[in-house]
């Protein structure tokens, strides 16, 4: 029995230097936790959080908004992992 | 700077700017620039599952390697600029990337090495657009990987330095941080860019491995083959490609006596550093890298004059937190204990940037928003700094410095966040300095003449030769058509000099002097006829100046001063000073000439 959810948050980018390496790193190794699909990104330009390369191209300076989704049987779980990790600015600050 | 002189038939003279002195001969490697030649060619669908194992086997070949680079790095440099590589490892880690690449590869039916390339290529226009300056320089992080990727695939050079066997001189148009991670001393004599500056990464990695090194000289990696002989001077700045067997046999006739004057020097080591007549001039060590610290005990350089803090900050993927400033601080103040170490806070602007910090892009950097300017309009940043310094002071002899003072009001906002972070600290119950000396470095001449003013604020005043001569002079001295200019005899900054010491030791302040003038044999009688209390120099300095000072006698230096200041030339200056050292120190003449 396949628990297909899809969850949506938006998330302000809040510390100081925005998506760069080091959070990016941060969330690729957080999201590959978890089996579950994550797409972070804008409206028509989404990437997933487990590349590395994607996450590094989606301009995520400090102020921006971007959307997460979670897909599958742990996206709960995914989701407030990453929402720690957007609250907590990275642990940059 | 370009190529200056070339003529003597069959070798060629280029002059670049010298990183790292000693002089080194030896056979040339070029290093092929980033975008190496890929192989292509076409595959047919039944080729593309051995085109995947390939892949595979490369990306954990690549894999491994970075894991060993990083290794190496973090045990030379320490583990706060090995975390570049944790990235490194993401993007072969990237399994939307290899997915992408192995699509690519059914679809467009080509060798592997040309469809990484092209996905790699795709990522990297991507990222060159991006509105950011900082996300758009990790271009060059792909590329390092997608380099070590390809070269592993094609199966020819994979650690560009670390498969050397013989020993040669590496040129390149530059380094990039895994290239340095993994070279040898043994094996690479000298380090030979096109491009690059004194703070540029293959510049630091060469000081701080004490092997020679040249940059900036624009084309040498596509004037130059490999297999052909060099001969890099750092010292000078200089490169001479295919020198004749003359000026070979003149280099190694000065490379004896050199060395020979070396071992000698080196017997100085634990003699103090005074004048025949008794006039200390206490030698302290500039060091810019935690490693640089083991030299200071061989050269016989009595604790640090000035450590620089930029490097925490240059060439990372993150700002370096209280605790990992805390850690350095206090691993370099307990190395060099009982000897005390002066720390010089932040000086980035001018021509030094760190990648994670937003500097707004200025017309005029220098006389722009830099070192204390920045760190004064960035409180919450510089507050980790200091914080970080009265953390590490507890209990160590630590004095801090502020660079860059042109009134006496930066000194007091400054001295009024430390006092801040002091309360803050308090209230934490953390451990922390009570005490700590305070000083501000004279490199602006509007410092230089109102020390009056800003002596009641600090403990020691630390001239900075480099910026006063630049800045009192209006000359960009690695500007070729005014270089000459540049003048360290000239009488303005002598009289600045003179005025700065006078008035400090009229507060009872020490003065000390941490500019390459400070490191130059004939420019030391003076400094010790100007009163100057202290000279801070870096480490492979110090014995041939310590020399210098042993065989002066103060009376001589305060007459040649005071002559000096009885407006002339600079050239006069400069030659009355020659002829001392020429009188006293003949050696050191031979180990510069």
């Amino acid at each position: 029995m396949a628990d297909e959810q899809t969850i949506a948050r938006e998330f302000k980018v809040l510390n100081k230097y925005g998506i760069h390496a080091r959070p990016a790193a941060l969330l690729v190794k957080a999201a590959g936790k978890f089996a579950c699909e994550i797409y972070i990104g804008r409206k028509g330009s989404e990437v997933s959080a487990k590349s590395i390369m994607g996450l590094l191209t989606i301009e995520g300076h400090q102020g921006s908004k971007l959307q997460v989704r979670t897909i599958g049987e742990d996206a709960v779980e995914a989701m407030l992992e990453i929402a720690e990790l957007f609250e907590k600015k990275f642990f940059e600050e | 700077m370009t190529e200056k002189t070339a003529e003597v038939p069959g070798e060629l003279v280029l002059q670049g700017i010298g990183v790292s002195p000693g002089v080194a001969v030896g056979e040339v490697v070029v290093f092929a620039a980033e975008g190496i030649p890929i192989p292509e060619r076409p595959i047919t669908e039944k080729d593309v599952p051995v085109e995947i194992t390939r892949f595979e086997e490369a990306l954990i070949k690549t894999r491994h390697q970075i894991s060993e680079i990083q290794r190496r790095v973090s045990a030379v440099l320490g583990e706060e600029h090995a975390s570049i590589f944790d990235a490194h490892l993401l993007v072969v880690d990237d399994r939307y990337f290899v997915e992408e690449v192995i699509r690519e590869l059914h679809e467009k039916h080509r060798n592997i090495e040309a469809v990484v390339g092209s996905v790699a290529e795709r990522y990297m226009e991507m990222l060159g657009k991006v509105e950011d300056d900082y996300l758009r320089e990790r271009t060059a992080d792909v590329r390092d990987v997608t380099r070590r990727v390809i070269e592993n695939l094609s199966g020819e050079t994979m650690d560009r330095m670390g498969q050397l066997e013989r020993p040669c001189i590496a040129v390149a148009r530059d380094f990039s941080p895994s290239d340095t991670a993994g070279m040898n001393r043994n094996i690479v004599h000298a380090f030979v860019t096109d491009i690059g500056s004194v703070t540029s990464h293959t510049a630091i990695m060469a000081r701080a491995l004490e092997v020679p090194a040249v940059v900036g000289l624009h084309d040498i990696s596509t004037r130059v083959t490999s297999g052909e002989t060099v001969l890099v001077d750092g010292t000078k700045g200089m490169v001479i490609i295919r020198p004749t067997s003359e000026r070979l046999l003149a280099y190694a006739k000065k490379a004896e006596d050199q060395k020979m004057i070396l071992c000698e020097l080196e017997t100085l080591k634990d003699k103090p550093s005074e004048t025949k007549d008794g006039y200390c001039m206490p030698i302290a060590a500039n060091i810019e890298l935690p490693m640089e610290v083991e030299g200071i005990g061989r050269f016989g350089a009595r604790g640090v004059g000035l450590f620089r803090t930029e490097f925490l900050f240059l060439d990372k993927d993150h700002l370096p937190d209280e605790e990992e400033q805390t850690t350095v601080y206090s691993d370099v103040a307990d190395q060099c204990a009982p000897d005390p170490v002066v720390i010089r806070t932040l000086d980035l602007g001018g021509d030094k940037f760190a990648s994670t910090l937003k500097t707004a892009s200025e017309l005029n950097p220098f006389l722009g928003q830099r070192a204390i300017r920045f760190c004064l309009a960035h409180p919450d940043f510089f507050k980790v700094q200091l914080r970080a310094l009265l953390r590490a002071a507890a209990g160590r002899s630590i004095s801090i410095m502020y660079p860059m003072i042109s009134c006496v009001t930066e000194v007091i906002q400054a001295n009024g966040i430390l006092e801040e972070c002091r309360k803050e600290l308090k209230k934490e119950g953390a451990p922390y300095a009570e005490k700590l000396r305070v000083g501000a470095m004279i490199e602006v001449p509007s410092a230089a003449l109102t020390v009056d003013l800003i002596a009641p604020h600090v403990d020691f005043f630390s001239i900075g030769t480099n910026d006063l001569i630049q800045y009192t002079l209006a000359v960009d001295r690695v500007n070729e058509n005014v270089a000459y200019l540049y003048k360290p005899t000239h009488v303005s900054i002598l009289k600045l000099i003179q005025q700065v010491v006078q008035t400090a030791h009229d507060s009872r302040i020490p003065v000390a002097v941490c500019g390459q003038m400070a490191a130059s044999p004939e420019m030391v009688p003076l400094l010790i006829g100007l009163g100057v209390d202290e000279l801070s120099i870096s480490p492979p300095s110090v014995p041939m100046i310590k020399d210098v000072v042993r065989s002066l006698r103060y009376t001589e230096c305060a007459r040649l001063a005071e002559g000096a200041l009885q407006a002339r030339t600079p050239d006069d200056i400069l030659e009355e000073c020659c002829a001392l050292l020429a009188k006293r120190a003949p050696e050191i003449l031979e180990l510069i000439g």
